[in-house]
């Protein structure tokens, strides 16, 4: 009897990286049953190798982290925050809300940002859609209604974070976009037919000819594992998705990589490494980087989407400028 | 009667308006203008019978005309499978082949003769369709070439027949090798038999057969003097393709695989005449002519659950009930995807013969951590990991080290490669040794 004991307790699975601890987590990414302690350290250092391998950043460099308060973008303010003293980055990271003014969503989370702000002891700066544009999303969609608000607000946001940057001196901006997201973009991209998209979606960096730049050091790290990071660190974060949010296209992506998933769980990194080869014959269907002609911020014709959509909103004719039949001369708009 | 009552109940109503509006509820053909519609599958192209036929012949003389590499005066190998598309396909090929045959058609013979070839997988499916497929092809009066899937066990793609030698899988100290050795003599059956159930998910046999299939076509139209080997993948089949082969991880060869022509094996030009041809067009098509075709298997959800190419295949076919352009944007998509030479390696994968991108072998290691020595050291050397990554993953395109890595082995068991692996792998040693 006594020898049968010892068998029992060998049995028992171990950590695949430390050969001692209690697994907790099956890595999607490699298979691997690992420990708490060894999938914190595997999890912070990817994220410092593919800092390193993509060379995101220069000493000294101000850096601002798009923080939503969500999973991504806490567990995204806490790692940087890590890595920038255990590797010496020697970064000023400062993080960057964007407050679009919608009730019972946003307002919660930015005092989950407020609180991270606290705990990280890292600056804050909250730029909101009232302050830059006069109008705050719960108005917008009051307006224009319940359809097509989600371009509203990421064509907003997306300049928004821009001039947020500019106001507080950084050229750089972190977001928390993880290895799910870009291999649903690469995905989307196909199937929309945007093959200048489909190029640039998988680049670590991108701007870099522009004023500002944006990074995504969660590249190559599954979103599984930023909640579960984020679980056992028990780091603050908002979990609420949008009530604006219900993004049918784009769920049918996470749909069918999530039954991707089941079949083989590194589905996700053989997007990304299918996404990088894509190429395009000629490099016309880029659009140039400009200067939008209105508000002097990054654009890709003489007036920015932005303008266009704010001063549709200012004439009353929000829904019109959607729609992609009416891409034509908006002069009229700025008689 | 029922429909005079109705006639009458309308008329009733608005005696006067109803020619006009009973004209407009039919819809003439947008081609001839004359007839009514029968076939309205593009959805806002809606053709009759005529116009739809001649329609299928004029996109398949568009694509045959598009080909560049192929030669006029040369003979033709059709791959067929037995279902609808490639059996379409061979109908539509045959008549145009004939119909340029006789002088007064006008129409110049681009193609001396063709010749059907089908491989028999039925040592992996358990059924043989040989008998079917025979039936299709003998009104036809063509020759046709049938091969069992087997055979790539005894194919050498250099003509080396004399020095062949054989790849083995196996586990060594814990780790998967491939190793080449004299040649034993090894029964093409029970060795394909055990490479296919060595893998455990159906996405991965999948991979394996195709690549199987492919080559061994190419090679059945390379020694049997076919220099063009025309396939019968569909507009809907590409756009599968298209999907599963990034989910796979096979997007580095991608423009190859889905091109409307290209090289793998040299002097046989894989054609795809019917890539621009949606699949319920090729239904339609064997509808019309009352074809017999080989009716597709059907899967289980449980079977469907385990298959990227099967997900993918559901996936593009929701979307286009919904969004009837999807396939063609995605075909389309897919054809403007071009690839950086400069980030590939000269020499193509040992397995599936596509080209590999020189960071394949070490993109994932470099990507993760797989190894700690010391948790408390942050000053480690990554590169270190790049020691642990199998040797064989310099002979192998991306997709493919996934594939070798499924394989499962029992406790010394060993499983087989075809020749033509041990042969590319010999040739890349010797490459790069000198």
């Amino acid at each position: 009897m006594s020898n049968v004991k010892p068998n029992i307790k060998r049995q028992k699975r171990v950590c695949d990286i430390c050969k001692v601890g209690k697994p907790v987590i099956k890595r999607p990414k490699t298979g691997q049953m690992v420990c708490k302690e060894c999938f914190y350290f595997v999890f912070e250092e990817e994220i410092h190798q593919t800092i390193i391998q993509g060379n995101l950043f220069k000493e000294n460099e101000r850096v601002a982290i798009g923080a939503s308060g969500g999973k991504d973008s806490t567990v995204l303010a806490y790692v940087m925050n890590l890595l920038n003293k255990r590797h010496n980055y020697h970064l000023d990271l400062v993080l960057l809300s964007i407050d679009e003014g919608i009730t019972g969503y946003r307002d919660d989370s930015l005092e989950t940002v407020k609180r991270n702000a606290r705990q990280y002891n890292l600056p804050l700066k909250i730029v909101s859609y009232k302050e830059l544009y006069g109008w705050s999303m719960d108005e917008i969609v009051k307006e224009a209604g319940n359809k097509n608000n989600c371009t509203f607000c990421g064509v907003l946001r997306r300049q928004a974070l821009d001039r947020g940057a500019v106001m507080l001196g950084a050229k750089h901006i972190l977001t928390g976009h993880n290895a799910d997201d870009i291999a649903e973009t690469v995905l989307m991209n196909i199937l929309r037919g945007d093959v200048p998209r489909l190029q640039r979606c998988t680049f670590i960096t991108t701007g870099n000819d522009s004023m500002i730049k944006r990074s995504k050091p969660f590249k190559y790290t599954y979103e599984k594992e930023i909640v579960m990071y984020a679980h056992y660190k028990k780091l603050d974060y908002f979990s609420t998705e949008c009530i604006y949010a219900p993004n049918a296209f784009r769920g049918n992506a996470r749909v069918f990589l999530k039954d991707l998933e089941k079949v083989r769980s590194t589905a996700i990194m053989d997007i990304i490494y299918s996404g990088e080869s894509y190429e395009n014959k000629s490099s016309n269907t880029l659009p140039s980087m400009k200067t939008c002609e209105r508000c002097g911020y990054m654009s890709s014709n003489k007036i920015c989407k932005a303008c266009i959509l704010l001063e549709g909103l200012n004439k009353g004719l929000p829904r019109y400028l959607i729609k992609k039949k009416t891409l034509i001369n908006y002069n009229f708009l700025f008689i | 009667m029922d429909s005079n009552k109705k006639i009458n109940c309308r008329s009733d109503s608005s005696s006067e308006d109803l020619p006009a509006e009973k004209k407009k509820k039919i819809i003439n053909c947008l081609k001839c203008k004359a007839k009514p519609h029968n076939v309205n599958i593009r959805k806002n192209y809606p053709l009759c019978k005529e116009c739809f036929l001649s329609f299928m012949q004029h996109k398949f003389r568009t694509n045959i005309g598009q080909a560049k590499k192929v030669k006029k005066g040369v003979n033709v190998l059709i791959a067929l499978s037995g279902g609808n598309c490639s059996r379409a396909l061979l109908d539509i090929f045959y008549k145009y082949h004939k119909g340029a045959e006789n002088p007064k058609s006008g129409k110049i013979q681009r193609f001396k003769d063709i010749a059907v070839a089908y491989i028999d997988d039925s040592i992996i499916t358990g059924e043989s369709h040989v008998q079917k497929i025979k039936e299709i092809v003998t009104p036809y009066d063509i020759p046709l070439l049938i091969r069992p899937i087997e055979d790539i066990f005894s194919i050498s793609l250099d003509d080396n027949n004399d020095n062949y030698k054989i790849i083995t899988v196996k586990n060594k100290d814990g780790k998967k090798e491939l190793e080449i050795s004299q040649n034993t003599n090894i029964d093409n059956k029970t060795a394909m038999k055990e490479l296919y159930e060595s893998i455990p998910l159906l996405a991965d046999k999948e991979c394996l057969i195709n690549n199987i299939r492919l080559v061994l076509l190419n090679y059945m139209a390379k020694i049997s003097k076919y220099p063009v080997l025309c396939l019968g993948d569909s507009s809907t089949k590409v756009a599968i393709d298209v999907i599963s082969n990034t989910c796979k991880g096979r997007g580095s060869s991608l423009p190859e695989d889905i091109a409307s022509e290209t090289e793998l094996l040299k002097d046989v030009v894989i054609i795809k005449p019917g890539k621009t041809l949606l699949k319920e067009e090729f239904i339609q098509y064997n509808e019309y002519f009352d074809l017999d075709y080989i009716p597709e298997k059907q899967y289980n959800s449980s079977e469907i659950a385990k298959s990227i190419d099967l997900i993918s295949a559901g996936f593009i076919s929701d979307l286009q009930e919904n969004f009837p352009s999807t396939v063609t944007t995605v075909v389309s998509t897919a054809n403007k995807i071009t690839v950086e030479e400069e980030n590939y390696s000269s020499y193509h994968c040992s397995l599936c013969l596509c080209p590999i991108r020189k960071d394949s072998e070490k993109w994932l290691a470099s990507n993760s951590i797989t190894e700690v020595k010391d948790r408390t050291d942050y000053n480690y050397d990554h590169t270190e990991v790049y020691k642990n990554i199998p040797k064989y993953y310099q002979y192998l395109c991306f997709n493919c080290h996934i594939l070798i890595d499924s394989i499962n082995l029992q406790e010394n068991q060993t499983v087989y490669l075809p020749y033509y692996v041990a042969e590319k792998i010999n040739k890349y040693i010797s490459a790069s040794s000198s």
